[in-house]
Protein backbone atom coordinates (compact mmCIF):
# COMPACT_ATOMS: atom_id res chain seq x y z
CA UNK A 1 0.00 0.00 0.00
CA UNK A 2 1.63 3.16 -0.49
CA UNK A 3 1.87 5.62 1.90
CA UNK A 4 -0.33 8.84 2.22
CA UNK A 5 -0.05 12.56 3.07
CA UNK A 6 -2.99 14.04 5.50
CA UNK A 7 -3.40 17.47 5.07
CA UNK A 8 -5.64 19.88 7.37
CA UNK A 9 -7.40 22.93 6.07
CA UNK A 10 -10.26 24.77 7.54
CA UNK A 11 -11.01 22.14 10.24
CA UNK A 12 -10.83 19.58 7.80
CA UNK A 13 -8.57 16.41 7.38
CA UNK A 14 -7.52 15.48 3.92
CA UNK A 15 -5.23 12.64 2.75
CA UNK A 16 -3.96 11.06 -0.66
CA UNK A 17 -0.75 9.40 -2.03
CA UNK A 18 1.46 11.45 -3.66
CA UNK A 19 2.58 10.12 -7.06
CA UNK A 20 5.92 11.63 -8.75
CA UNK A 21 5.74 13.72 -11.86
CA UNK A 22 8.39 12.59 -14.31
CA UNK A 23 8.91 13.51 -17.93
CA UNK A 24 8.73 10.13 -19.21
CA UNK A 25 5.15 9.71 -17.67
CA UNK A 26 3.74 12.49 -19.86
CA UNK A 27 6.42 12.65 -22.90
CA UNK A 28 7.57 8.77 -22.98
CA UNK A 29 11.28 8.50 -23.04
CA UNK A 30 14.43 7.86 -25.54
CA UNK A 31 17.77 5.42 -25.67
CA UNK A 32 20.58 6.41 -27.46
CA UNK A 33 22.07 3.38 -28.71
CA UNK A 34 25.73 3.44 -30.08
CA UNK A 35 26.90 1.17 -32.91
CA UNK A 36 30.06 0.60 -34.82
CA UNK A 37 30.80 0.73 -38.46
CA UNK A 38 29.81 -3.19 -38.48
CA UNK A 39 26.44 -2.94 -36.44
CA UNK A 40 27.40 -4.45 -33.27
CA UNK A 41 26.14 -2.18 -30.12
CA UNK A 42 28.72 -0.29 -28.30
CA UNK A 43 29.10 0.64 -24.45
CA UNK A 44 30.30 3.93 -23.21
CA UNK A 45 33.36 3.59 -20.94
CA UNK A 46 36.60 5.73 -20.16
CA UNK A 47 40.11 6.22 -20.73
CA UNK A 48 42.92 7.54 -18.61
CA UNK A 49 44.24 10.74 -19.23
CA UNK A 50 47.71 9.03 -20.29
CA UNK A 51 45.57 6.75 -22.43
CA UNK A 52 46.78 3.83 -21.17
CA UNK A 53 43.71 2.22 -19.58
CA UNK A 54 40.67 1.48 -20.42
CA UNK A 55 37.54 1.84 -17.75
CA UNK A 56 34.45 -0.25 -18.24
CA UNK A 57 31.38 1.26 -17.06
CA UNK A 58 30.84 0.57 -13.49
CA UNK A 59 34.10 0.16 -12.40
CA UNK A 60 34.28 4.03 -11.20
CA UNK A 61 33.78 4.13 -7.55
CA UNK A 62 33.23 7.52 -5.94
CA UNK A 63 34.65 8.11 -2.06
CA UNK A 64 35.86 10.06 0.39
CA UNK A 65 38.99 10.61 1.61
CA UNK A 66 40.29 12.33 4.74
CA UNK A 67 43.30 15.29 4.75
CA UNK A 68 45.82 12.00 4.78
CA UNK A 69 44.34 10.28 1.79
CA UNK A 70 42.42 7.34 3.96
CA UNK A 71 39.66 5.89 3.32
CA UNK A 72 36.70 7.17 4.94
CA UNK A 73 32.91 5.44 5.01
CA UNK A 74 29.82 7.86 4.67
CA UNK A 75 28.66 5.87 7.65
CA UNK A 76 31.55 7.95 10.31
CA UNK A 77 30.69 11.10 8.76
CA UNK A 78 28.43 13.44 10.97
CA UNK A 79 26.60 16.18 9.88
CA UNK A 80 27.09 19.44 11.66
CA UNK A 81 25.58 22.89 11.08
CA UNK A 82 27.56 26.43 10.10
CA UNK A 83 28.03 27.40 14.12
CA UNK A 84 29.54 23.48 14.45
CA UNK A 85 26.25 22.01 16.17
CA UNK A 86 24.55 18.54 15.20
CA UNK A 87 21.25 19.35 13.75
CA UNK A 88 17.99 18.14 14.90
CA UNK A 89 16.36 15.14 13.37
CA UNK A 90 13.42 16.40 11.40
CA UNK A 91 10.75 13.75 10.76
CA UNK A 92 9.27 12.15 7.70
CA UNK A 93 5.75 14.07 7.18
CA UNK A 94 4.28 10.99 6.08
CA UNK A 95 4.46 10.43 10.07
CA UNK A 96 2.29 13.33 11.14
CA UNK A 97 -0.08 15.62 9.39
CA UNK A 98 0.61 18.73 7.34
CA UNK A 99 -1.21 21.79 8.40
CA UNK A 100 -2.04 24.81 6.24
CA UNK A 101 -2.19 27.61 6.89
CA UNK A 102 0.45 29.56 5.76
CA UNK A 103 -0.10 31.55 2.18
CA UNK A 104 2.51 32.46 -0.37
CA UNK A 105 2.48 34.98 -3.04
CA UNK A 106 3.13 33.33 -6.69
CA UNK A 107 6.63 35.29 -6.67
CA UNK A 108 7.30 33.31 -2.91
CA UNK A 109 6.48 30.06 -4.75
CA UNK A 110 8.74 30.68 -8.35
CA UNK A 111 11.71 31.41 -5.82
CA UNK A 112 12.61 28.00 -5.42
CA UNK A 113 14.44 25.23 -7.12
CA UNK A 114 12.52 22.37 -6.94
CA UNK A 115 13.68 18.88 -6.27
CA UNK A 116 10.57 17.10 -6.79
CA UNK A 117 6.95 17.31 -7.56
CA UNK A 118 3.85 15.31 -6.66
CA UNK A 119 0.31 14.93 -7.97
CA UNK A 120 -2.40 14.06 -5.05
CA UNK A 121 -5.62 13.06 -5.98
CA UNK A 122 -7.68 15.15 -3.64
CA UNK A 123 -10.62 16.27 -5.18
CA UNK A 124 -12.00 17.43 -2.17
CA UNK A 125 -9.33 19.32 -1.14
CA UNK A 126 -9.06 21.50 -4.96
CA UNK A 127 -11.95 23.80 -4.46
CA UNK A 128 -10.28 24.96 -0.60
CA UNK A 129 -7.28 25.42 -2.12
CA UNK A 130 -8.72 27.76 -5.15
CA UNK A 131 -6.09 29.98 -6.33
CA UNK A 132 -3.95 30.06 -3.02
CA UNK A 133 -0.93 28.24 -2.39
CA UNK A 134 -0.13 26.90 0.69
CA UNK A 135 3.43 26.71 1.80
CA UNK A 136 5.22 24.19 4.82
CA UNK A 137 8.50 22.37 5.65
CA UNK A 138 8.31 19.23 4.12
CA UNK A 139 11.10 15.90 4.39
CA UNK A 140 9.93 12.78 2.61
CA UNK A 141 11.98 10.46 4.52
CA UNK A 142 12.94 12.72 7.78
CA UNK A 143 16.70 13.95 8.02
CA UNK A 144 18.43 16.58 8.89
CA UNK A 145 16.60 19.19 7.52
CA UNK A 146 13.51 20.22 5.82
CA UNK A 147 12.86 20.88 2.10
CA UNK A 148 10.28 23.99 0.99
CA UNK A 149 6.84 22.64 0.51
CA UNK A 150 4.03 24.00 -1.40
CA UNK A 151 0.88 22.74 -2.24
CA UNK A 152 -1.27 24.09 -5.03
CA UNK A 153 -4.47 23.07 -7.23
CA UNK A 154 -4.15 22.96 -10.91
CA UNK A 155 -6.00 20.34 -13.52
CA UNK A 156 -8.27 19.11 -10.77
CA UNK A 157 -5.76 18.11 -8.69
CA UNK A 158 -3.21 18.70 -5.86
CA UNK A 159 0.69 19.18 -6.73
CA UNK A 160 2.90 19.09 -3.96
CA UNK A 161 6.15 20.56 -4.87
CA UNK A 162 9.72 20.39 -3.01
CA UNK A 163 12.77 22.26 -2.99
CA UNK A 164 14.76 24.81 -1.70
CA UNK A 165 14.89 28.52 -1.87
CA UNK A 166 16.80 30.81 -4.01
CA UNK A 167 17.26 34.72 -3.60
CA UNK A 168 17.02 37.17 -6.47
CA UNK A 169 17.90 40.46 -5.12
CA UNK A 170 16.37 43.88 -6.29
CA UNK A 171 19.45 45.32 -8.17
CA UNK A 172 20.06 48.81 -9.40
CA UNK A 173 22.76 50.68 -11.83
CA UNK A 174 25.52 50.57 -9.44
CA UNK A 175 25.37 46.43 -8.85
CA UNK A 176 26.52 45.73 -12.53
CA UNK A 177 27.25 42.09 -13.72
CA UNK A 178 31.01 41.29 -15.32
CA UNK A 179 30.32 38.98 -18.20
CA UNK A 180 32.72 35.75 -18.54
CA UNK A 181 34.76 34.74 -21.58
CA UNK A 182 32.95 32.26 -23.52
CA UNK A 183 32.87 29.03 -21.92
CA UNK A 184 29.78 26.52 -22.28
CA UNK A 185 31.04 24.69 -19.26
CA UNK A 186 27.95 22.69 -18.23
CA UNK A 187 26.76 20.32 -20.13
CA UNK A 188 23.19 18.03 -20.09
CA UNK A 189 22.68 14.61 -21.32
CA UNK A 190 20.85 15.43 -24.59
CA UNK A 191 18.85 12.60 -24.26
CA UNK A 192 15.36 14.00 -23.78
CA UNK A 193 12.54 14.23 -26.34
CA UNK A 194 11.86 17.33 -28.04
CA UNK A 195 10.18 19.27 -25.73
CA UNK A 196 6.95 21.07 -27.81
CA UNK A 197 4.16 22.30 -25.25
CA UNK A 198 3.38 25.68 -27.23
CA UNK B 1 28.52 35.94 -15.28
CA UNK B 2 27.59 33.59 -18.88
CA UNK B 3 26.27 35.33 -21.48
CA UNK B 4 22.55 35.74 -23.07
CA UNK B 5 21.72 37.76 -26.53
CA UNK B 6 18.84 39.22 -25.69
CA UNK B 7 16.35 41.35 -28.00
CA UNK B 8 13.41 43.07 -26.69
CA UNK B 9 9.41 43.64 -28.12
CA UNK B 10 11.30 46.53 -30.44
CA UNK B 11 13.72 44.06 -31.44
CA UNK B 12 16.78 45.91 -29.55
CA UNK B 13 19.09 43.44 -28.57
CA UNK B 14 22.31 43.53 -26.13
CA UNK B 15 24.46 41.00 -24.97
CA UNK B 16 23.77 40.76 -20.80
CA UNK B 17 24.67 38.42 -18.20
CA UNK B 18 22.14 35.77 -15.96
CA UNK B 19 23.55 33.83 -12.86
CA UNK B 20 21.89 31.15 -10.50
CA UNK B 21 22.00 32.67 -7.25
CA UNK B 22 22.28 29.32 -5.26
CA UNK B 23 22.10 29.45 -1.04
CA UNK B 24 24.73 27.44 0.70
CA UNK B 25 23.69 24.33 2.08
CA UNK B 26 22.84 24.68 5.65
CA UNK B 27 24.67 21.75 7.21
CA UNK B 28 28.00 19.77 5.83
CA UNK B 29 29.67 16.20 6.73
CA UNK B 30 32.26 16.22 8.73
CA UNK B 31 34.92 13.02 9.95
CA UNK B 32 35.08 12.32 13.75
CA UNK B 33 38.37 14.16 13.98
CA UNK B 34 35.91 17.49 12.29
CA UNK B 35 37.27 17.07 9.03
CA UNK B 36 35.83 18.24 6.07
CA UNK B 37 36.45 14.80 3.78
CA UNK B 38 37.48 14.80 -0.05
CA UNK B 39 35.37 13.54 -2.78
CA UNK B 40 37.33 11.22 -5.23
CA UNK B 41 36.77 8.77 -7.75
CA UNK B 42 38.80 5.30 -7.83
CA UNK B 43 39.32 2.44 -9.95
CA UNK B 44 37.29 -0.57 -8.68
CA UNK B 45 37.77 -3.03 -11.23
CA UNK B 46 39.68 -3.57 -15.21
CA UNK B 47 38.54 -4.48 -18.00
CA UNK B 48 40.52 -7.87 -18.04
CA UNK B 49 39.04 -8.41 -14.50
CA UNK B 50 35.40 -8.31 -15.35
CA UNK B 51 33.01 -11.40 -14.97
CA UNK B 52 32.76 -11.84 -18.64
CA UNK B 53 36.67 -11.61 -19.30
CA UNK B 54 37.69 -13.84 -16.45
CA UNK B 55 34.49 -16.94 -17.70
CA UNK B 56 36.76 -16.17 -21.22
CA UNK B 57 39.86 -16.14 -19.97
CA UNK B 58 40.17 -18.66 -17.53
CA UNK B 59 38.07 -22.53 -17.77
CA UNK B 60 37.38 -23.24 -14.21
CA UNK B 61 36.69 -20.09 -12.57
CA UNK B 62 35.25 -21.08 -9.27
CA UNK B 63 38.74 -22.97 -8.83
CA UNK B 64 40.53 -19.76 -9.93
CA UNK B 65 38.54 -17.59 -7.31
CA UNK B 66 38.87 -19.69 -4.52
CA UNK B 67 42.55 -20.13 -5.51
CA UNK B 68 43.83 -17.02 -6.32
CA UNK B 69 42.39 -13.15 -6.70
CA UNK B 70 41.61 -13.22 -11.32
CA UNK B 71 39.06 -10.64 -10.50
CA UNK B 72 41.26 -7.72 -8.53
CA UNK B 73 44.19 -6.34 -10.39
CA UNK B 74 46.08 -5.34 -7.49
CA UNK B 75 48.33 -2.75 -10.00
CA UNK B 76 45.40 -0.76 -10.86
CA UNK B 77 42.58 -1.20 -8.39
CA UNK B 78 42.40 1.88 -5.83
CA UNK B 79 44.10 4.19 -8.60
CA UNK B 80 43.05 7.77 -8.22
CA UNK B 81 41.14 8.58 -11.48
CA UNK B 82 40.71 12.55 -12.53
CA UNK B 83 40.30 14.13 -16.17
CA UNK B 84 38.36 11.09 -17.82
CA UNK B 85 37.73 10.79 -21.02
CA UNK B 86 34.90 9.37 -22.76
CA UNK B 87 35.11 6.67 -25.57
CA UNK B 88 32.89 3.60 -26.97
CA UNK B 89 33.84 0.12 -26.44
CA UNK B 90 32.91 -3.02 -28.59
CA UNK B 91 31.33 -6.64 -26.85
CA UNK B 92 35.32 -7.42 -26.74
CA UNK B 93 36.36 -4.05 -24.68
CA UNK B 94 38.34 -2.96 -28.16
CA UNK B 95 38.00 0.73 -28.39
CA UNK B 96 35.24 1.10 -31.29
CA UNK B 97 35.82 3.83 -34.21
CA UNK B 98 33.06 5.41 -36.49
CA UNK B 99 30.14 4.68 -34.40
CA UNK B 100 26.60 5.83 -34.75
CA UNK B 101 24.57 7.02 -32.46
CA UNK B 102 20.81 6.65 -32.81
CA UNK B 103 17.78 7.92 -30.81
CA UNK B 104 15.19 5.16 -30.20
CA UNK B 105 11.70 7.06 -28.76
CA UNK B 106 9.04 4.71 -26.48
CA UNK B 107 5.73 5.89 -25.69
CA UNK B 108 4.95 6.29 -22.10
CA UNK B 109 3.24 2.77 -21.97
CA UNK B 110 6.91 1.35 -23.39
CA UNK B 111 6.39 0.60 -26.58
CA UNK B 112 9.06 1.52 -29.39
CA UNK B 113 7.90 4.58 -31.55
CA UNK B 114 10.71 4.54 -33.66
CA UNK B 115 14.10 5.94 -34.18
CA UNK B 116 15.98 8.63 -35.71
CA UNK B 117 20.01 9.54 -35.93
CA UNK B 118 20.81 11.32 -32.68
CA UNK B 119 21.55 14.69 -33.08
CA UNK B 120 24.19 17.30 -30.62
CA UNK B 121 22.25 20.17 -29.80
CA UNK B 122 24.30 23.26 -30.19
CA UNK B 123 23.90 26.11 -26.99
CA UNK B 124 21.43 28.77 -29.00
CA UNK B 125 21.38 31.92 -26.40
CA UNK B 126 24.81 33.85 -26.92
CA UNK B 127 24.74 34.12 -30.73
CA UNK B 128 26.08 36.63 -31.90
CA UNK B 129 23.76 37.09 -35.04
CA UNK B 130 20.55 35.64 -34.02
CA UNK B 131 19.35 36.42 -30.42
CA UNK B 132 16.84 35.30 -28.40
CA UNK B 133 13.60 36.96 -28.32
CA UNK B 134 10.50 37.79 -27.21
CA UNK B 135 7.80 35.65 -28.93
CA UNK B 136 5.17 38.03 -27.81
CA UNK B 137 3.34 35.33 -26.06
CA UNK B 138 2.68 36.14 -22.38
CA UNK B 139 1.02 34.44 -19.20
CA UNK B 140 -0.71 35.61 -16.59
CA UNK B 141 2.01 34.37 -13.66
CA UNK B 142 -0.44 32.72 -11.71
CA UNK B 143 -1.17 30.41 -14.98
CA UNK B 144 2.37 29.34 -15.77
CA UNK B 145 3.36 28.46 -12.13
CA UNK B 146 0.33 26.02 -12.56
CA UNK B 147 1.02 25.02 -16.22
CA UNK B 148 5.16 24.48 -15.62
CA UNK B 149 7.24 23.12 -14.03
CA UNK B 150 10.09 25.62 -13.86
CA UNK B 151 13.63 23.47 -13.43
CA UNK B 152 15.77 26.08 -13.54
CA UNK B 153 15.79 29.90 -12.96
CA UNK B 154 18.31 32.33 -13.39
CA UNK B 155 18.99 36.13 -12.61
CA UNK B 156 19.46 38.73 -15.68
CA UNK B 157 22.19 41.33 -15.24
CA UNK B 158 22.75 44.27 -16.60
CA UNK B 159 26.59 45.19 -17.97
CA UNK B 160 26.82 49.03 -18.31
CA UNK B 161 24.16 52.19 -17.59
CA UNK B 162 22.24 51.20 -21.17
CA UNK B 163 21.40 47.34 -20.63
CA UNK B 164 20.11 48.74 -16.91
CA UNK B 165 17.83 50.75 -19.26
CA UNK B 166 16.75 47.56 -21.95
CA UNK B 167 16.70 45.23 -18.46
CA UNK B 168 14.73 47.85 -15.77
CA UNK B 169 11.75 48.40 -19.04
CA UNK B 170 11.67 44.67 -19.86
CA UNK B 171 11.16 43.99 -15.94
CA UNK B 172 8.69 46.91 -15.47
CA UNK B 173 6.48 46.15 -18.43
CA UNK B 174 5.87 42.05 -17.34
CA UNK B 175 5.55 43.66 -13.72
CA UNK B 176 2.88 46.09 -14.45
CA UNK B 177 0.81 43.17 -16.42
CA UNK B 178 1.74 40.40 -13.95
CA UNK B 179 2.62 38.41 -16.56
CA UNK B 180 5.59 35.94 -18.18
CA UNK B 181 7.16 36.27 -21.34
CA UNK B 182 7.89 33.38 -23.29
CA UNK B 183 11.37 33.74 -25.12
CA UNK B 184 12.40 32.27 -28.33
CA UNK B 185 15.86 30.51 -29.30
CA UNK B 186 16.91 30.41 -33.26
CA UNK B 187 16.64 32.08 -36.95
CA UNK B 188 12.80 32.77 -36.45
CA UNK B 189 12.82 32.99 -32.58
CA UNK B 190 10.46 29.86 -31.98
CA UNK B 191 12.71 27.54 -30.68
CA UNK B 192 13.29 26.31 -26.99
CA UNK B 193 16.24 27.71 -25.66
CA UNK B 194 19.91 25.15 -24.93
CA UNK B 195 22.32 27.09 -22.88
CA UNK B 196 25.35 24.94 -23.37
CA UNK B 197 26.39 22.24 -26.40
CA UNK B 198 24.98 19.10 -25.82
CA UNK B 199 22.34 20.45 -23.33
CA UNK B 200 18.80 20.15 -22.62
CA UNK B 201 16.48 22.05 -24.76
CA UNK B 202 13.99 24.15 -22.24
CA UNK B 203 11.19 26.78 -22.90
CA UNK B 204 11.80 29.50 -21.20
CA UNK B 205 10.06 32.79 -19.74
CA UNK B 206 10.86 36.03 -17.94
CA UNK B 207 9.61 37.13 -15.08
CA UNK B 208 9.73 40.74 -14.05
CA UNK B 209 9.26 42.42 -10.76
CA UNK B 210 10.68 46.33 -9.74
CA UNK B 211 11.31 48.38 -6.74
CA UNK B 212 12.11 52.17 -7.11
CA UNK B 213 15.00 52.45 -9.15
CA UNK B 214 15.63 48.76 -8.73
CA UNK B 215 14.46 45.61 -11.24
CA UNK B 216 14.59 42.04 -10.89
CA UNK B 217 14.37 40.37 -13.93
CA UNK B 218 14.34 36.13 -14.03
CA UNK B 219 14.50 33.63 -16.82
CA UNK B 220 12.77 30.68 -15.78
CA UNK B 221 13.23 27.70 -18.02
CA UNK B 222 10.96 24.35 -18.01
CA UNK B 223 10.81 21.14 -19.84
CA UNK B 224 7.88 19.50 -17.93
CA UNK B 225 3.84 20.33 -17.84
CA UNK B 226 1.95 20.53 -15.11
CA UNK B 227 -0.46 17.26 -16.73
CA UNK B 228 -1.79 14.58 -14.90
CA UNK B 229 -0.05 11.33 -14.67
CA UNK B 230 -1.06 7.70 -13.83
CA UNK B 231 0.36 6.01 -10.70
CA UNK B 232 0.87 2.81 -12.06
Amino acid sequence: MQKELKFTLSGKSFSGSPVKLEREKIYGRSEIVTTDRDGRVCVSASLDPEGTLIIPPGAVKPGLLDDSGNWIEKSALRMIDENGQEPTAVPSSFDGEIILTQKVSPEGFLDHIWKSVYQLDIPDLVPLIGKDIYAFPFSYRGGFSADDGFLLAANGKCWLFTGEPVDFPFIGIAEEGVLDDPDPEETDAADDLDFDMM
Amino acid sequence: MRTIHLANEKKRDAQIGFEQNRRKEPFRSVTAAGQTPVSCRLLKSTLQTAPEMLLRKIGNLEDALTRDDPEIDMEQVGRKLEDLQKIYIDETGAPAHSVTRTEHLYAIDGTEKGCRPAAASQANIAMETQPVRWTGKTFPKDQALRRFVFIRSYQLRHVNGLTFDFLFEMAKKLSDSDSMMLLGGGEKGNEPLVLSNNGTPYRAFLEGRVRENQYVLIMHLTNLELKEVSDE
